[in-house]
């Protein structure tokens, strides 16, 4: 059976694809060009504003707050990032393995955290990670006789974060490697076992350029978002704002405070361009490096 | 054109029946939403951050209510930091938001951060003199609220802070605790208790509770001492002798070696244990203290006194303020002028009501700021959980001396720094001689004037100061 096609007029097309466009311009594209020029001024919220050029960005420069959260999203992002990986590529291999029994059991079980949440994982830990009262400073004591007064929340900031974003994300990375892996040809391990390759070999040479373009991928989204964190030290830290010597201070959680605390949207438009400069930047060095590799 | 549209008509039609529905709905929903239009708020709405300052407010709230039909007064509580997103939010925007709006200090000096007619509160100061209300208030009281000759809230409080401690324990051990009158004295003495009591290897016992995470106690020790770390002008004062004696004495008793004060997450329930279980020895106590005392440790029931301070010098001040609440009558509101009068009459017969002032110290244990009613009989009843001593008369004899505090929007920036220096300061304590004050004193001293140098960079910033645009 044959249709007759309809001739359409030119402008149906664009009537079609006019409320994405109008939503994406009024919701997107807008508040990219105010957020712009909203850098060039100091406010007190949207109401009071006053041209200060670019003396946002020669303000951040000088500001040694905005540096100590620079440092501590990298260190957070680079460590968080750098351990991460590992482990979930490790875990995802020893789930691979048809000897284990139970594994459904061990993927929901390792994969669970991430379905609570960030926000879930950030108020319990600042509960277990108290001095004396939290929970991992109680076991540690009783088992290896820790200090109950270590101070996670404080001078140890940072590890208190970094184990609470692995305990959240590990799981959630492994079920990437784990998709990655099934794409490894089982016939070409066999072939090199044949030929005398051993585990490390086979995972050097057959397993791991197998899966590079998704390990790249997932380390690209991985530290995005851990340079964007906000809601695990804000959550941890509760009532005491950035903590003591600002070792819980990020870029966004800086962003924040300037825009919605003090009011200032200026500054924290400029503090949020410099944090999608790094991140664009980010991105087009893995785009570099990854260059002829398929996701 | 008539033919294309025809098409563009047919080609929708062609559109599975699903997309279709949802299209018929999402019109539908729209014009009912536009119908309905917005609700229109009646009477007068009261926002608070504190459910046992609203349970003190019910009986006079609905005597109001009878005497004003037409201003009837809601009274509605939101968490602190809800109320504050929503009162920042409406002032940054100029919409409305309640008609009164009693703020806890820490977030509130951010309204008055901007240019003063961004401001959102009315100024109060021209309606307390018309009805002759300044002088009957302490006026430690006002000055958080008092911004450049403007008052923006009515104080509710003084917040008199008292030294609570263990007295079962303390008094067992043969300590009379009213003979300390300094807090070197006070450490001394209590330093023999401060030991391992598990043989563990650690430390189970403190003389003090001292949150080295929040800024809190440490910015009141400070104000104890007369220090000011940014006058209402926004100068920022923190690097002075005076602050730097303070932080060196405390983090002499702070450092790793002869450890003597707790860095415990205060005012929560977790922080009860150790009071309980006797591990802190001895904490500061603002009047409202005692109601979070009473929620959360009612074990201490009859073990615990109360005494003033001790001071930094002999003869120096034996109280110190911390905390503190105004009800401020936002700018802009739904009712505009026609309820701004009904407003300030609710807000002056709420806070200036003698009704009041008894129902809150019952409540809450909070003393008023109304010097009138400071001898009120209420104030002198003996209290079972503090061995029978009159608490609320404890308080109001210290009420007079509370330290006068800044207004400045910087002052939050400042006591976080102050912090940091304090807890580089211990960590410098515990590298070097904690017993070595002099070498204390002059790296308190740096480490302030770095501090300092980043709040004047803060202050130095803002385009709104007066005098500062550019």
């Amino acid at each position: 059976m044959s249709r007759r096609r309809r001739a359409v007029a030119p402008w149906v097309p664009y009537f079609f694809i006019a409320p994405f466009l109008l939503s994406f311009a009024l919701f997107t594209l807008y508040p990219l060009i105010q957020s712009v020029i909203l850098t060039t001024r100091q406010s007190f919220g949207p109401g009071y504003d006053h041209y200060v050029g670019l003396a946002n960005f020669s303000n951040i420069l000088s500001d040694a707050k905005f540096w100590v959260a620079l440092k501590n999203t990298l260190t957070f992002a680079i460590i968080s990032v750098g351990i991460q990986m590992p482990l979930s590529l490790g875990l995802a291999l020893l789930m691979n393995q048809p000897w284990l029994r139970g594994r459904s059991l061990f993927r929901l079980a390792i994969f669970s955290p991430a379905l609570v949440g960030s926000v879930f994982v950030g108020i319990m830990s600042a509960i277990v990670f108290q001095k004396r009262t939290g929970m991992l400073n109680q076991v540690l004591h009783s088992l290896f006789n820790f200090d109950p007064d270590f101070p996670w929340l404080s001078t140890h900031l940072m590890p208190a974060m970094i184990i609470a974003s692995l305990w959240m994300w590990t799981g959630f990375n492994m079920i990437y490697f784990l998709a990655a892996l099934q794409n490894v040809d089982r016939e070409l391990v066999e072939a090199a076992s044949i030929d005398g390759a051993g585990p490390v070999q086979r995972f050097l040479h057959i397993t791991l350029p197998t899966i590079r373009p998704v390990a790249g991928f997932v380390t690209l989204i991985c530290m995005i978002a851990s340079l964007q964190i906000f809601e695990l030290p804000y959550l941890m830290l509760a009532r005491l704002n950035s903590g003591p010597e600002d070792r819980g201070l990020t870029v966004v959680m800086y962003l924040y405070q300037t825009g919605f605390n003090i009011g200032d949207l200026g500054y924290a438009s400029a503090i949020g361009w410099i944090l999608a400069i790094l991140l664009i930047s980010l991105s087009i060095l893995y785009r570099r490096l990854s260059r002829g590799e398929a996701v | 054109m008539r033919r294309s549209l025809l098409n563009a008509i047919s080609s929708l039609l062609s559109l599975p029946v699903s997309l279709l529905a949802l299209l018929a709905l999402a019109l539908l929903s729209s014009v009912l939403v536009l119908m309905r239009g917005g609700k229109k708020q009646e009477g007068l709405l009261f926002w608070s951050f504190a459910r046992e300052h609203l349970r003190a407010y019910v009986s006079q709230t609905e005597k109001w209510n009878r005497a004003h039909p037409d201003y009837q007064v809601t009274l509605a509580y939101i968490s602190e930091q809800a109320l504050t997103d929503r009162m920042m939010g409406s002032f940054f925007a100029g919409t409305p938001s309640a008609d009164m709006i009693e703020m806890n200090q820490g977030p509130n000096v951010n309204a008055w951060r901007g240019p003063d007619e961004a401001t959102g509160y009315r100024d109060l100061a021209p309606l307390l003199r018309r009805d002759g209300l300044l002088d009957k208030i302490n006026p430690p009281s006002i000055s958080p609220w008092t911004r450049q000759g403007r008052i923006y809230g009515l104080p509710h409080d003084v917040h008199p802070v008292l030294l609570c401690y263990r007295a079962d324990i303390l008094e067992a051990a043969g300590i009379d605790m009213e003979s300390l009158d300094t807090w070197d004295e006070f450490f001394d003495a209590l330093a023999p208790l401060c030991v391992d009591l598990d043989g563990d290897g650690y430390r189970d016992r403190y003389a003090l509770e001292l949150s080295e995470t929040m800024h809190y106690m440490v910015v009141m020790l400070v104000d104890q001492a007369g220090g000011v770390l940014v006058d209402d002008e926004d100068n920022v004062l923190m690097d002075s002798p005076v602050v730097a004696d303070v932080l060196a004495r405390l983090a002499r008793r702070a450092a790793a070696r002869d450890k003597l004060t707790a860095d415990i997450p205060v005012f929560t329930a977790a922080a009860a244990q150790p009071l309980l279980k006797g591990q802190v020895l001895a904490w500061l106590c603002p009047d409202w203290r005692v109601a979070n005392m009473y929620d959360t440790a009612p074990g201490l029931a009859g073990k615990v006194k109360l005494m003033p301070l001790p001071a930094w010098e002999e003869g120096g001040r034996r109280t110190s303020v911390l905390g503190g609440t105004m009800l401020g009558l936002p700018k802009v509101t739904r009712g505009g002028n026609e309820t701004a009068e009904a407003s300030w009459q609710f807000a002056k017969d709420l806070y200036f009501s003698k009704e009041t002032a008894e129902l809150l110290f019952r409540e809450s244990g909070i003393v008023t700021p109304i010097r009138d009613y400071w001898k009120l009989p209420v104030f002198d009843e003996p209290s079972d959980y503090f061995c029978g001593q009159p608490f609320g008369r404890m308080f109001i004899e210290q009420a007079p001396d509370v330290p006068m505090r800044s207004s400045s929007p910087y002052l939050q920036q400042a006591s976080e720094e102050l912090l940091s220096s304090f807890t580089r300061l211990v960590s410098y304590a515990n590298a070097n001689d904690p017993d070595e004050l002099p070498a204390l004193r002059m790296e308190a001293q740096r480490l302030l004037a770095l501090a300092a140098k980043k709040v004047r960079l803060m202050v130095d910033r803002s385009a709104f100061r007066e005098g500062s645009l550019r």
